[in-house]
């Protein structure tokens, strides 16, 4: 591509962290210090790139007065080594450089480490634990897969490529003729955007996918199911069985489910349900099952959470070891019962999103925050720094939902130290005053 | 009898596994004050917590105080009695092996999870995941019996094994999820979705207005009288169970899964609660069975009107 002015540069390949689609595809114009066209972007990536501008914001600000970064550092390290029941919080739209650091960090301190998972696909997480996942990547969905089924989500708008890019439009290896080759299938409690683009809708009373699922499993293996069914579930047993067939007799089909599953009545169990379906499904064909992840790097956060700890969210380091539990060690939880007496917050807004319990315990301990933009949760944090955005500023890895790591292009410059910068110093510090980690030593991050 | 009471409220969790009668009977009054506890993520000594009086001869701890944070009372104990007069957090009892457990207040989640013997009585409320299995671990409580008078959450029962559950009141969803074997059995309302992924196992609702309303995966074959239910009846009152259900007046009101204040002890097994305890298991029970997208070798009995 040719740049029109010594001004304008473009970056190609570049990716979107939007949403969990991390489209790697991107071409950026980028004038000055602003990124001027999104080629390739959805909607929701134009959002992303076109509306970042500077920041006049200090590097640091402790307790409401800017500060130099080394400074904040210092009180952000002494109010995590002196807590005795740390929490450190986010993580998911950031590096997974950054996120390893993190965790790291909660190690020294004894602390928890949770992400962004625990109040989104948390409860898919503890269904892959109960029943297991049968996973499969984007890109097999696009060269295999015939059958297309959404549960409980919108991609239309919430992921706004994923149809176009990964699952039901592109051509395929074994699927040549791309839309027409796929059946594509969509369950949810109301019609949405993604409603044409389905061949077949079932439109299911809310807070009833566990009886549907449930019912499904029974259905494939031939078990009558009780006809007050569609009662339950408002479709009638002839679609249900019709749906059992096509899923039966797909070549590759998959299942994917979002936050219309993991957060409605049922939670984790409604999860385990469709893994079991998928599960059992492949005593008949080949079946997958993949959650549909929100945030950009949310999949990283699980996946550098779990290489590090063994579990992928709500991870407690106070003996030493990891223990998982959420409802336990999740930080919505934990906060709300007041249990917390300090928090590193990464990349995350609590104070705009948990429950009032939880804000107001937040509000009452000491706290430190890092975000690229000024949000509720930074402007009442005890020390804030003001980060790099990733994607835009920092380069690094993140993780796609189908768990592909994919390098990040940065387009602009920042005046601002990344995530990473800022936590590597704080672990540094944090190493110090605990006395530990000389200069040669092994640490979890893998850095001296 | 050893009586621990607390004078240092912890502001956070406090995680005392140590407190167990088959540990602190045998020490001295010095070790016992030795004994570590977990205050956050940092070890301290139990003497800061807790003062101590009596002696363990009677091989019977008995705790007060401010219990909400203490976390894993009673854990992995193998013998002896341990009393609490207040409300312990979570996991109190949890993969307990023998002995008895008595709390006079409510408890939080886990509770009894994963044991394999032993008693625990709860006169007030208990939270969510009674007996249940921790995560990704395959099956819960695997012997022994929990007595719960007042409500309890969800999941109660998660993958039981074997062992008996009873809830006086109110449980929330998903109750016996999962289970392999066992028996629960709730006096009060229950919530959606009882006995999924049953595969062997009882569960039995003695309240005939509980709210139950069967999963499309299980079937019912029958309406029946079973002997071994009024023989689980006379071993309940034999431990002086006492159903908030049948001595409140107000019973079924509070809805399931929320856990209430706890407001002193109610008449524990007075002639009148054991009457109408022994009365509840009379007469005919209707029979679901399944689940059939699991082994379906499960049974839902539920009290017919």
């Amino acid at each position: 591509m040719d740049t029109q002015t010594d001004a304008l540069r473009v970056i190609e390949n570049a990716t979107c962290t939007f949403c969990g689609c991390v489209c790697d595809d991107m071409v950026l114009k980028v004038q000055g210090d602003r990124i001027v066209e999104a080629k390739n972007a959805c909607v929701l990536g134009k959002a992303w790139f076109l509306n970042h501008h500077p920041e006049e914001r200090p590097v640091a600000v402790v307790k409401g007065k800017p500060a130099s970064l080394d400074e904040a550092v210092e009180q952000a390290a002494e109010i995590l080594v002196n807590a005795r029941y740390p929490v450190v919080y986010g993580l998911s739209d950031t590096t997974c450089e950054a996120q390893r650091v993190a965790v790291a960090i909660a190690d020294w301190i004894g602390g928890c480490v949770d992400t962004t998972t625990s109040v989104c696909h948390g409860p898919s997480g503890m269904a892959f634990q109960g029943v297991g996942e049968v996973t499969c990547s984007l890109g097999e969905v696009k060269n295999r897969a015939d059958l297309i089924v959404f549960w409980g989500c919108n991609p239309a708008e919430s992921h706004p490529r994923h149809m176009t890019r990964y699952s039901t439009m592109p051509r395929g290896l074994f699927v040549p003729k791309g839309r027409k080759d796929r059946t594509v299938v969509l369950v949810d409690v109301r019609r949405t955007k993604t409603a044409p683009a389905a061949d077949i809708f079932l439109q299911i009373k809310p807070r009833k996918d566990f009886e549907a699922l449930w019912a499904l499993r029974a259905l494939i293996k031939g078990v009558p199911v009780d006809p007050k069914l569609e009662e339950e579930t408002g479709i009638t047993l002839t679609q249900w069985q019709d749906l059992a067939e096509r899923l039966k007799s797909c070549k590759f089909g998959v299942l994917f489910f979002g936050m219309g599953l993991s957060m409605t009545r049922g939670k984790h169990l409604n999860v385990e349900a469709a893994l079991a379906l998928a599960r059992d499904l492949n005593q008949f064909t080949k079946f997958y099952i993949k959650p549909m992840r929100g945030h950009g790097n949310v999949t990283g956060a699980d996946n550098v959470v779990s290489w590090q700890t063994g579990y992928p969210f709500g991870v407690n380091l106070a003996r030493g070891y990891p223990r998982f539990n959420p409802g336990e060690y999740t930080t919505a939880d934990l906060l709300a019962r007041g249990e917390a007496d300090a928090a590193l917050i990464v990349a995350s807004d609590p104070l705009a999103n948990f429950s009032q319990p939880a804000r107001e315990h937040l509000l009452r301990i000491p706290y430190v925050a890092l975000d690229p933009k000024e949000t509720p949760t930074t402007r009442h944090a005890t020390v804030a720094f003001t980060t790099a955005p990733y994607g835009i500023s920092v380069a690094g890895t993140v993780y796609r939902m189908d768990d592909v790591p994919i390098r990040l292009r940065p387009a602009l410059p920042s005046p601002y130290p990344s995530d990473e910068e800022v936590l590597r110093r704080l672990e540094r510090r944090i190493r110090q005053l605990l006395g530990i980690g000389s200069e040669t030593g092994t640490l979890i991050s893998g850095q001296p | 009898m050893l009586q621990l009471t607390m004078y240092t409220i912890p502001s956070v969790p406090l995680e005392a596994e140590c407190v167990r009668p088959d540990v602190l009977c045998s020490l001295s009054e010095e070790e016992v004050l030795r004994q570590k506890v977990l205050y956050g993520n940092r070890e301290e000594k139990l003497g800061e917590f807790f003062r101590l009086s009596g002696s363990g001869e009677s091989g019977e701890v008995h705790v007060e105080g401010e219990l909400g944070k203490v976390k894993w009372l009673g854990a992995r104990m193998r013998a002896g009695r341990l009393v609490i007069h207040g409300s312990p957090g979570m996991h109190l009892g949890s993969e307990m092996r023998g002995g008895a457990i008595e709390v006079f207040g409510n408890v939080g989640d886990w509770l009894g999870a994963e044991m394999r013997g032993g008693l625990i009585h709860v006169h007030g409320d208990a939270g969510h995941l009674v007996g249940a299995a921790y995560r990704g671990s395959r099956a819960g409580m695997r012997g022994g019996v929990i007595l719960v008078e007042g409500n309890a959450g969800f999941e109660i029962g998660h993958g039981i094994r074997r062992g008996l559950i009873a809830i006086g009141g109110d449980v929330g969803d998903f109750c016996g999820v999962n289970a392999i074997a066992g028996t629960i059995v709730v006096f009060g309302r229950v919530g959606w979705r009882v006995g999924a992924g049953l595969k062997r196992g009882s569960v039995v609702l003695l309240d005939p207005t509980s709210g139950f309303s069967p999963l499309p995966t299980f079937r019912q074959n029958g309406v029946c009288e079973l002997v071994w239910l009024r023989v689980l009846a006379r071993q309940l009152a034999q431990w002086r169970f006492a159903p908030r259900a049948l001595t409140a007046q107000n019973a079924g009101q509070s809805p399931a899964g929320e856990t209430g204040q706890y407001e002193g002890s109610v008449a524990t097994g007075d002639n009148d609660t054991r009457t109408r305890l022994l009365a509840r298991f009379q007469g005919r029970f209707r029979r679901y069975c399944g689940d059939f997208a699991e082994l379906p070798k499960g049974e839902i009995l539920v009290r017919a009107l």
